[in-house]
């Protein structure tokens, strides 16, 4: 994945414009497993919903696998989401009327998956997550550790090419952000999957491969 | 990928049972209450409509051209042995009767009051519209010397007169001469029927035909049709057989009774609309309530891919689940009040004489009829719809990028 | 107050060979003109006057089956008090239509004074009819009539006097009434669908005020007098509304053209659809809404203090 010349400014042309992002160049490999890091307003989360595109960048070029991001529509994009990406939120990014399992479940079966291929990569994800036992409760009925082990499985279901996950740890205790990191780089080596973080908690930082720093919008750290 | 959506819709409306049900009971009592209301309008007008066709003009009636206007005895019809000829070769005919008629003074020993007299055969009436039934007091009977009468019951009461008492009916006759009849009242009448109840007097024909010196005529012949369907084809036929003779429709002779069905439909449209703009208004909150308080949950949907289409396609099938259920049990409940209504009828005789004003008996009978459900299927329908557009907007605006910032939280 | 005598008959009525039997009343024309609207119902010719003689006053319709018009004869033949037969020749003098078609099929009037002489009937009337300014006076006279007068003699108020109509305008009331009950079902149901979700949304608010020591007697008043707040500004905002409305149509009647025309035989004679400004209707149709309102509430917050404190905390 490319990132060439991305900016991004917030209301231009107005009295409250912000510079968010500042002529970003970026190369992201298969299978890395990096962390966008700097303080709060750094532009690290922009970054990342850049990348996904959940927001358009004002300048600048995305390309995936030889694909223009940039240059696809808002419906498109989803699709693109759909099919190759996997997201992780802070919190509460469960749907709360599906049980665990369907949550896991719930992109291949948008995908239109058989059910028993649905069946089995839930168990299998459920297992290497230490979820087995909560399958069929509901998202308000577990802990907030758990939670986030379900996000993490729903976003690596359908085997995704990227995972994007903003600040996945913000709301865990130490063990449970421990866990969660070993788990997603678990995944990260068995099914090779690019995950790309934003986020500056230490336990995200100490299982990251490479580690980009964000200050003010520009990158000034790439590790 | 709308079984998706479907499961999904199902499963929040199961979440938030009390509020799903509020609106499902809303829909349903209401429901049941316009069918209702609909269902005992119809059949007020029906219940007119059965008694002016019983006891007066049946299906169809034949009247010399202009008597209806000038009400004279002059304008008759006259060759009453071919009509009756014609008639009883008709198989589409089921019953007819001949009635002579002529309006007059009628007077009690105590108070006199303008009237008609109509010279009847009970036997044939009685095959006609069964007007045996309608008789509230006494015998259905004109005495064994044909020389006692029936009358309408208001009359009797205007007239101070009771079973026994004394009529002298002061009326011109075929000859222009003024004459007068005395007979005793046999029996009372209560057809529900303005004309007959207030100012009608049946005596026997042959005592009518001597009375105003004239037989083998009429002034009015009324039909019983078989078939519905074809009571413009038996008109047709009749008019183009009797050329000087007016054929005319019940709903020709009875216009102000179309014109109330045609209210009463207005009316239950009227009605219809209010209270499903009303029920949308309910729906409308819910749903909207429902989508604001998952606008987080929507939008990190969308983030992870989901289709727009597949939300709004939830938030749709959330609505008209809620609807089709409402709409289910508010017919069948409102089925069963018709079913009992239109068999065993509502009781308002504390309103039985204001009622009777209006051609009506005390107990009501609703009608049922198969479209009552359509309509309000439609209704619900539309009503479901109207609720939607609104939240869906507001669905419309959710970017996947606010559930992510936090700023609709 | 005002009153006039009537004396009233029923007599045949006839024109060449038409004969139609009629009531005909003995009126006193000055007196009566102020009692009832026949002066300003003519149509044609002229209203009766205190020194007429063979003159007639006759309905529309009743003309019209008479096949007469005005200053044309027509003979009268009846019963005078003495049960000896009356006969007279009269002159139309005016004819009038009140829209009541049984009335103006079936009524004439000729001036009492000389009715009196044919009929026998001098310083004797049929009735008095009474009109009052204030019709809550009505009754009351009616009552007091009574002991004074004779016991052949009755008084009647127009409540007895016409009771089909005032059963039949109790009959449209009735309708009225389960029509807007239906209406006022679905408000209900819609204002608690409203109240409930609105309290709903406060579940974790009223937890909270439950953690810091409310009772449910305290939410319960609480939501209570929140909703009578609210229902208080939205009912007299309604009202308001709502009299204006009806105000405006009272000077402005809604005119539906044609009307008139299509019902003229059953009593409408204006185009004009009169509405009645009237506080008490108004009064008590909020009244009810308002009632309504507070008794819509009680469910959401029956439901709501079922909660415990910490469901209700938790609640998402």
């Amino acid at each position: 994945m490319k990132l060439i010349h991305i900016s991004k400014t917030f209301f231009p042309g107005s009295s409250k414009e912000v510079k968010a992002l500042t002529d970003i160049n970026l190369t992201f490999e298969k299978g890395e497993f990096t962390t966008l890091s700097g303080e709060s307003g750094s532009g690290k989360t922009t970054l990342l919903n850049i990348i996904g595109g959940l927001e358009r960048p004002t300048e600048g070029k995305i390309f995936f696998d030889g694909l223009e991001l940039t240059a696809l529509s808002d419906e498109q994009m989803a699709d693109f989401r759909l099919h190759h990406m996997g997201f992780i939120f802070q919190a509460y990014n469960l749907i709360s009327v599906l049980t665990v399992r369907e949550n896991i479940g719930f992109i291949m079966k948008l995908l239109d998956y058989r059910e028993d291929e649905i069946n089995n990569r839930i168990n299998e994800l459920a297992s290497v997550l230490q979820i087995e036992n909560i399958l069929d409760n509901l998202p308000g009925q577990i802990s907030g550790g758990q939670q986030q082990r379900v996000a993490v499985a729903r976003a690596v279901a359908s085997k995704p090419k990227l995972i994007l996950a903003d600040e996945p740890t913000a709301n865990l205790d130490s063990k449970n952000s421990q866990r969660l990191m070993e788990m997603l780089r678990a995944l990260n080596e068995k099914e090779q999957v690019t995950v790309i973080f934003a986020s500056h908690d230490k336990y995200v930082l100490a299982e990251s491969k490479r580690t980009i720093v964000l200050d003010d919008g520009a990158v000034i750290e790439d590790r | 990928m709308y079984k998706i959506a479907g499961q999904l819709a199902w499963k929040s409306l199961m979440r938030r049972k009390t509020r799903t049900w509020m609106v499902i009971t809303m829909i349903a009592m209401s429901l049941s209450g316009l069918l209702l209301l609909q269902g005992i309008y119809d059949g007020m007008v029906s219940h007119m409509i059965n008694t002016a066709i019983r006891s007066d003009s049946g299906e169809i009636s034949l009247y010399a051209s202009k008597y209806r206007l000038e009400k004279n005895l002059d304008y008759r019809i006259g060759n009453l042995e071919d009509i009756k000829k014609y008639l009883d070769k008709q198989n589409m005919i089921d019953a007819y009767v001949i009635r002579l008629a002529q309006e007059g003074l009628a007077a009690t020993a105590h108070k006199s009051l303008g009237a008609i007299l109509k010279g009847i055969s009970l036997e044939d009436e009685r095959r006609f519209g069964n007007f045996d039934t309608f008789l509230s007091q006494g015998e259905y009977s004109f005495g064994d010397k044909d020389r006692e009468a029936l009358v309408g019951f208001k009359l009797a009461e205007k007239l101070k007169a009771t079973l026994g008492s004394r009529l002298i009916f002061t009326a011109q006759d075929a000859n222009g001469e003024i004459n007068a009849i005395a007979f005793r009242i046999k029996g009372i009448v209560k057809t529900g029927g303005l004309a007959i109840d207030e100012g009608s007097i049946f005596i026997s024909m042959e005592k009518m035909a001597e009375f105003l010196s004239l037989s083998g005529a009429a002034t009015q012949i009324a039909l019983r049709i078989k078939n519905e369907s074809k009571i413009k084809n038996v008109q047709n036929a009749l008019q183009r057989e009797f050329e000087s003779i007016d054929v005319l429709r019940w709903d020709e002779l009875y216009p102000l009774l179309i014109q109330m069905r045609e209210m009463m439909d207005v009316f239950n449209m009227v009605s219809y609309m209010i209270v499903f703009t009303i029920a949308a208004l309910g729906i409308f909150g819910v749903i909207l309530v429902s989508i604001l308080e998952r606008v987080r949950e929507f939008s990190i949907m969308l983030a992870i891919g989901t289709p727009y289409q597949n939300i709004r396609h939830q938030i749709v099938t959330e609505a008209f689940i809620m609807s089709l259920f409402g709409y289910v049990l508010g017919a069948f409940s409102g089925g069963i009040l018709l079913l009992y209504t239109a068999s065993s009828g509502i009781d308002f005789r504390y309103f039985e004489a204001g009622l009777e004003s209006f051609g009506l008996n005390a107990v009501l009978y609703a009608d049922i009829r198969g479209y009552y459900f359509l309509q309000a299927f439609g209704a619900v329908f539309f009503a479901t719809l109207l609720s939607v557009l609104w939240p869906l907007r507001v669905l419309k605006k959710i970017k996947p990028i606010e559930a992510i910032q936090g700023k609709m939280l | 107050m005002e009153f006039s005598p009537r004396f009233e008959t029923y007599v045949l009525l006839s024109k060449k060979d038409k004969t139609v039997g009629s009531m005909l009343g003995g009126i006193i024309p000055s007196k009566e003109s102020s009692l009832s609207h026949l002066k300003h119902a003519l149509i044609k010719g002229a209203y009766l006057e205190g020194n007429d003689t063979r003159a007639i006053y006759l309905g529309s319709d009743l003309a019209k089956r008479l096949d007469v018009d005005v200053g044309e004869e027509i003979a009268m033949i009846g019963s005078s008090l003495d049960y000896s037969t009356a006969a007279d020749l009269f002159t139309v003098k005016g004819i009038f239509r009140t829209g009541l078609f049984e009335f103006d099929s079936t009524s004439a009037f000729a001036n009492k004074a000389y009715l009196d002489n044919i009929m026998m009937s001098k310083n004797k009337a049929s009735y008095f009819t009474l009109s009052f300014l204030d019709n809550q006076a009505a009754a009351k006279y009616v009552n007091a009539l009574k002991d004074k007068l004779p016991r052949t003699c009755e008084a009647l108020s127009w409540q007895m006097l016409l009771s089909t109509l005032v059963q039949a305008m109790q009959v449209d009331s009735l309708f009225g009434y389960i029509s807007i009950s239906i209406f006022f079902l679905v408000i209900f149901f819609v204002i608690m669908i409203f109240s409930y979700v609105s309290i709903y949304a406060r579940t974790r608010q009223i937890g909270l005020l439950r953690a810091l020591g409310f009772t449910p007697k305290d939410i319960r008043i609480l939501l209570f007098n929140e909703m009578l707040i609210i229902a208080f500004f939205s009912v007299t905002l309604g009202g308001i509304i709502g009299a204006a409305v009806t105000y405006y149509f009272e000077i402005h009647p809604l005119v539906v053209s044609g009307l008139a025309e299509t019902y003229k035989d059953y009593g409408i004679i204006s185009d004009a659809l009169p509405t009645r400004f009237d506080l008490f209707t108004i009064s008590w149709n909020a009244l009810s809404i308002f009632i309504l309102n507070l008794t819509s509430i009680l469910y959401p917050i029956y439901k709501i203090n079922q909660l415990s404190v910490t469901e209700a905390m938790r609640h998402v």
